[in-house]
C-alpha cells in the first residue's frame, strides 16, 4: 500500500497528496569536465591511430606508385637503348654507301669536284657565309 | 526416486552456466595456447617464412659500358634482351612444351631440340635455360602463348650495330657478358661496371610496394681512337684488293704518326661479333697484332735509318751492288726479278729496293748497331701495351748471336718476324721526325660525366729529326719513281716503301706464296696518316708489294684525305678571303686577282645548331644568341649536353636547352668552325 503523505480534506478523509517526486539532476561540473576530457583523449588516440593507418596506407600506395614509375622508367630506358641500336645500325657506313650508290646512284666526288680550301685562321661563325669555288 | 521438482531452479541454472563457462574457458585457453605457441615459440620460424614470402633481395646487374669511335659513333652497346627459362619440376609433358617453344622460336635445330628436351625432363630442377638472349619480338610471342612453366627473364645483350666493322678491334663478349676478345676483353673490368642490389617487399600478388636499392654503377664508356668511316674504307678496300688478287687474306693499319693513335685496324677475312660462334677461330684472330710475318723490303727503312743515323752512309754515297747477287758460303741472294743495279747510290738502294745493296749496308753497320735500331723501332716487343689482348712481341733473334747470314737477312727484312702494327708504328716514327710513339686504341674513358683522356706517350727517340727528314726524302722518291709508283695520290706528296717477302710454307721458303706489303705516309712533309697494307699469298699473277699492296694504299689514302679534309700539298688552291654579308647577292673580296671570275655558291638554308659542349655557359649562350637561339641553362659549370643536338636545323627564337656540370677532367673540344 503506497504510503503517501496524507492530508485530510475538509471532510476529514485522507486525500493522497500528489507529491511531485521527479528527481532533478544536479549539473555535476566535475563529471562533465571529466567526460569531455576523456572524449578528448579518446579522440586524440583514435585520431592518432587513424593518422598512422593513413600514413601506412599512403606509404604503401606511394610505394606501388614508385614501383610502377620505376618499372616504367626502366622500360623507357630499355626502349631508348634499343632505339640507339637501331640508329647506329641505320648510320652504318656500309649501309649508307650501299644506299647512296645503288639506290641514289651517287658517286664519290673526285678531287676536281671537291676542293679542300685551307683556312688561314679561324673566324667567328657568321650568320651567312659565301663559299667561293675556283 | 528423488523428486527433481524439489530442486531449486537456480541450482540447475547455476550448473549449466558453470558448464558453459568451463567450455568457453577451455576454448579460450586453447586459443590462447595456440597463440602463445605461434607467437612465442614459433616466432622466429614464422617470421623468417613471412620475410621469405614478402622480401626479395636481388642483385642488379650493371649496364656494360658502350664503345664509341673517336667521333662518338656507337660501335658496341648493351640492351636488355629476354632469355627463355623453364621450371622443369612443374612440367608434366616435356615434349609438348618443347614443341610449343620451338614453334615460337622457329629455328630449332635437331641438336637444340634434344638439348631442350633433356633439360625439360629434369623434373627435380626448378630452373633451366632454354634459349638465352632472344629478340623482343620472340619474347613477346612466347609470353602471348602462355606456355605453362615457361617464362622469360631479362638479360643484357651486347650488340655491335655495324656488324663486321672493327670486329677484331672490338672483339666480342661471351654468353655471360664477359669480354672474350679484343677491347671487350682487355678492358672488361672497366667496361663491366659494378653490380648493385635491391631489397624489395612484395604483396600476395607478387607486386612490389617497397624498394630500397643500391644502384648499379654502369661501366665506363670507351672512346676509341678508331674512326668508323676510315675503318670502313680500310675494310672495304682490303676486301676488294684481297679478292681481286685472289689472296688468302690481309691486314691494314692506319695510324696518326704524331700521336700513335690507330685510326683503323682491318683484317680480312673478318667476322660478325654478333654471331662470333659461326666463325672459325682463326678468322676471329686479330692478325694485325697476333700474327707475324717477315716484312721483306719494307724493313729496309730500318736498315737505312740506322745507316744514316750512324753516319755510315749518306744519301749520295755509292754502294756496289754489281752482279746483282750476294753470296756467303752456300747462301745466294739475288735481286728481285734478277736485276743487276751495278753501283748505285745509297738513296737508290732504297728507291730501287736493292737486296744486295741493303745487305752491303747492313754488313757495314754490323750486328750490334743494326740490332740496336731494330729494338729502337719497337721490334721484338709488344707495342700496344694491353689495349689488344694476345699481342705477340714478334720474332727477333738476339743480335749478339747474329752471323753474317743473319745480318744479311735482317737487312732486307728476313729472319725477323713483325706484326703489322709494329711495322706501322716504326714507320710512323720516321714520319713524325724520329719519335717512337706508343700505338694505342683507346682515346678516352668516360665515367659518368667525367672524361679521362689518354695522353699520347713518346716511348723513346728512335732517330734524330735530321735522319728522319733524310729518310722521308728517300721514301718520297720510292713513290715518285721507284717501286711504289702505284701508291701515288694525286695532289699529295707520299712517302713509302714496298715489300715482297717469300712466305714460309712447310718449313721452307715458298716460290709461289709471298707477303706483299706497302707502308707509307702522307702528306709526306706534314704527315697526317701512316698506312700499312699487307696482303698474304696473292695468286692473280702479281705478287710484288708495288703491284698488289700499293694500289690498295692509294685508294685508302684518297678516301682518307677527303674524309679528313686535308688540303692537297701539290699545287694547292690559293687561300680565298671571304666576307660575311647579309645579302648573298653582294660581291665578295677575292684575296688575289687571278683574272678568272670565281663562281660563287651561296650556302643558304636554315642555320644549324652549333656544338657548344665543353664551353663555359657564358660562351655557349653568346654563340647561341648570335644565331637567334634562346638558351635555357640547367646546372653550373661546363656544358655537357645540349638539346637540340649540334647540326640540327633550327628556327631563330627557338629555345636550346643546355645541361651544365662541373667536370673533374674535360679537355674542351676545339670550338666549332
Amino acid at each position: 500500500m503506497a504510503r503517501t503523505r496524507g492530508v485530510t480534506d475538509a471532510s476529514g478523509f485522507a486525500v493522497p497528496k500528489d507529491v511531485q517526486n521527479h528527481p532533478v539532476r544536479e549539473f555535476d561540473r566535475v563529471r562533465q569536465r571529466e567526460l569531455w576530457w576523456w572524449v578528448l583523449v579518446v579522440s586524440v588516440l583514435v585520431g592518432g591511430l587513424l593518422l598512422l593507418t593513413w600514413q601506412h596506407y599512403q606509404f604503401t600506395d606511394l610505394g606501388y606508385g614508385i614501383e610502377r614509375l620505376t618499372l616504367a622508367a626502366a622500360a623507357e630506358e630499355s626502349a631508348r637503348r634499343h632505339l640507339l641500336v637501331e640508329e647506329a645500325t641505320l648510320r652504318s657506313p656500309q649501309r649508307i654507301e650501299e644506299i647512296a650508290t645503288t639506290q641514289l646512284h651517287m658517286v664519290a666526288p673526285t678531287q676536281t669536284e671537291a676542293v679542300v680550301i685551307e683556312r688561314v685562321r679561324q673566324a667567328a661563325q657568321p650568320s651567312r657565309t659565301l663559299v667561293a669555288r675556283r | 526416486m528423488a523428486d527433481t521438482s524439489d530442486r531449486p531452479w537456480n541450482a540447475t541454472v547455476r550448473e549449466r552456466v558453470l558448464l558453459a563457462a568451463m567450455l568457453f574457458a577451455t576454448w579460450g585457453v586453447a586459443i590462447e595456447a595456440r597463440l602463445v605457441y605461434l607467437q612465442v615459440y614459433q616466432h622466429d620460424v614464422l617470421q623468417a617464412r613471412a620475410q621469405n614470402q614478402v622480401n626479395r633481395r636481388t642483385t642488379l646487374e650493371p649496364r656494360r659500358g658502350d664503345i664509341v669511335d673517336r667521333q662518338g659513333r656507337t660501335l658496341a652497346l648493351s640492351v636488355d634482351a629476354e632469355s627463355i627459362c623453364a621450371v622443369p619440376s612443374r612440367i608434366e609433358d616435356p615434349a609438348a612444351v618443347l614443341e610449343a617453344v620451338c614453334w615460337v622460336l622457329g629455328d630449332c635445330t635437331e641438336r637444340e631440340r634434344q638439348e631442350y628436351l633433356d633439360r625439360l625432363r629434369k623434373n627435380k630442377k626448378d630452373f633451366a635455360y632454354l634459349r638465352r638472349k632472344v629478340t623482343r619480338s620472340v619474347a613477346g610471342l612466347l609470353v602471348a602463348q602462355a606456355i605453362p612453366a615457361v617464362y622469360t627473364q631479362p638479360e643484357p645483350r651486347r650488340y655491335y650495330p655495324n656488324r663486321e666493322l672493327a670486329a677484331h678491334v672490338l672483339g666480342y663478349v661471351n654468353l655471360d657478358n664477359k669480354g672474350a676478345s679484343g677491347i671487350e676483353q682487355s678492358y672488361n673490368s672497366k667496361v663491366s661496371g659494378r653490380p648493385g642490389s635491391s631489397f624489395v617487399e612484395i604483396d600476395a600478388k607478387g607486386n612490389a610496394f617497397s624498394r630500397v636499392e643500391r644502384a648499379p654503377i654502369p661501366g665506363d664508356t670507351l672512346e676509341l681512337t678508331v674512326d668508323a668511316y676510315l675503318q670502313y674504307v680500310a675494310e672495304r678496300e682490303l676486301q676488294i684488293g684481297v679478292t681481286a688478287n685472289r689472296a688468302a687474306g690481309g691486314s691494314v693499319v692506319i695510324m696518326d704518326p704524331r700521336s700513335g693513335e690507330i685510326l683503323a685496324l682491318a683484317n680480312y677475312p673478318s667476322f660478325n661479333p654478333n654471331a662470333y660462334g659461326d666463325y672459325p677461330e682463326d678468322q676471329r684472330r686479330n692478325r694485325a697484332v697476333q700474327e707475324i710475318y717477315e716484312p721483306g723490303s719494307t724493313f729496309k727503312v730500318v736498315t737505312a735509318s740506322a745507316a744514316i743515323e750512324e753516319r755510315v752512309f749518306a744519301p749520295d754515297d755509292m754502294v756496289d751492288a754489281s752482279a746483282g747477287v750476294w753470296r756467303s758460303g752456300s747462301r745466294t741472294v739475288r735481286e728481285a726479278k734478277d736485276h743487276n743495279y751495278g753501283v748505285l747510290s745509297f738513296t737508290n738502294v732504297i728507291v730501287k729496293s736493292s737486296n744486295v745493296g741493303a745487305i752491303k749496308v747492313g754488313l757495314t753497320l754490323g750486328a750490334e748497331r743494326l740490332g740496336r735500331y731494330v729494338h729502337r723501332f719497337g721490334f721484338g716487343t709488344r707495342v700496344v701495351f694491353g689495349d689488344l689482348p694476345g699481342e705477340t712481341p714478334g720474332m727477333l733473334a738476339d743480335p749478339s748471336r747474329w752471323g753474317v747470314s743473319t745480318i744479311a737477312s735482317v737487312s732486307m727484312g728476313y729472319e725477323v718476324g713483325v706484326t703489322p702494327v709494329q711495322m706501322a708504328a716504326a714507320v710512323s716514327a720516321v714520319a713524325n721526325g724520329g719519335a717512337y710513339m706508343q700505338p694505342r686504341i683507346v682515346k678516352a674513358r668516360l665515367h659518368g660525366t667525367t672524361r679521362a683522356e689518354v695522353t699520347p706517350v713518346e716511348l723513346r727517340r728512335a732517330i734524330a729529326p735530321d735522319t728522319a727528314s733524310t729518310l722521308v726524302t728517300i721514301m718520297e722518291q720510292v713513290v715518285d719513281h721507284g717501286t711504289g709508283t702505284k701508291a701515288q695520290v694525286p695532289g699529295y706528296t707520299v712517302a713509302g716503301k714496298t715489300g715482297t717477302a717469300q712466305m714460309i710454307v712447310g718449313g721452307r721458303y715458298s716460290e709461289t706464296d709471298y707477303h706483299a706489303s706497302f707502308i707509307g705516309f702522307l702528306p709526306s712533309r706534314q704527315p697526317a696518316l701512316a698506312i700499312l697494307v699487307l696482303v698474304d699469298a696473292p695468286h692473280a699473277g702479281r705478287h710484288y708489294g708495288g703491284d698488289v699492296a700499293a694500289p690498295i694504299f692509294q685508294t685508302i689514302a684518297v678516301a682518307a684525305m677527303r674524309h679528313l679534309r686535308i688540303a692537297p700539298t701539290i699545287n694547292p688552291a690559293a687561300p680565298v678571303l671571304v666576307r660575311a654579308v647579309a645579302d648573298p647577292v653582294d660581291a665578295f673580296v677575292p684575296a688575289s686577282n687571278t683574272g678568272r671570275a670565281p663562281r660563287v655558291d651561296v650556302v643558304t638554308g636554315p642555320p644549324t645548331v652549333p656544338d657548344v659542349r665543353g664551353l663555359a655557359a657564358r660562351e655557349a649562350v653568346r654563340r647561341l644568341a648570335t644565331l637567334g637561339l634562346v638558351a635555357r641553362v640547367t646546372g653550373t659549370g661546363t656544358v655537357i649536353d645540349q638539346d637540340p643536338a649540334a647540326g640540327s636545323p633550327i628556327a631563330p627564337g627557338r629555345a636550346c636547352r643546355l645541361w651544365l656540370d662541373r667536370l673533374i677532367i674535360w679537355p674542351p673540344p676545339a670550338p666549332p668552325q
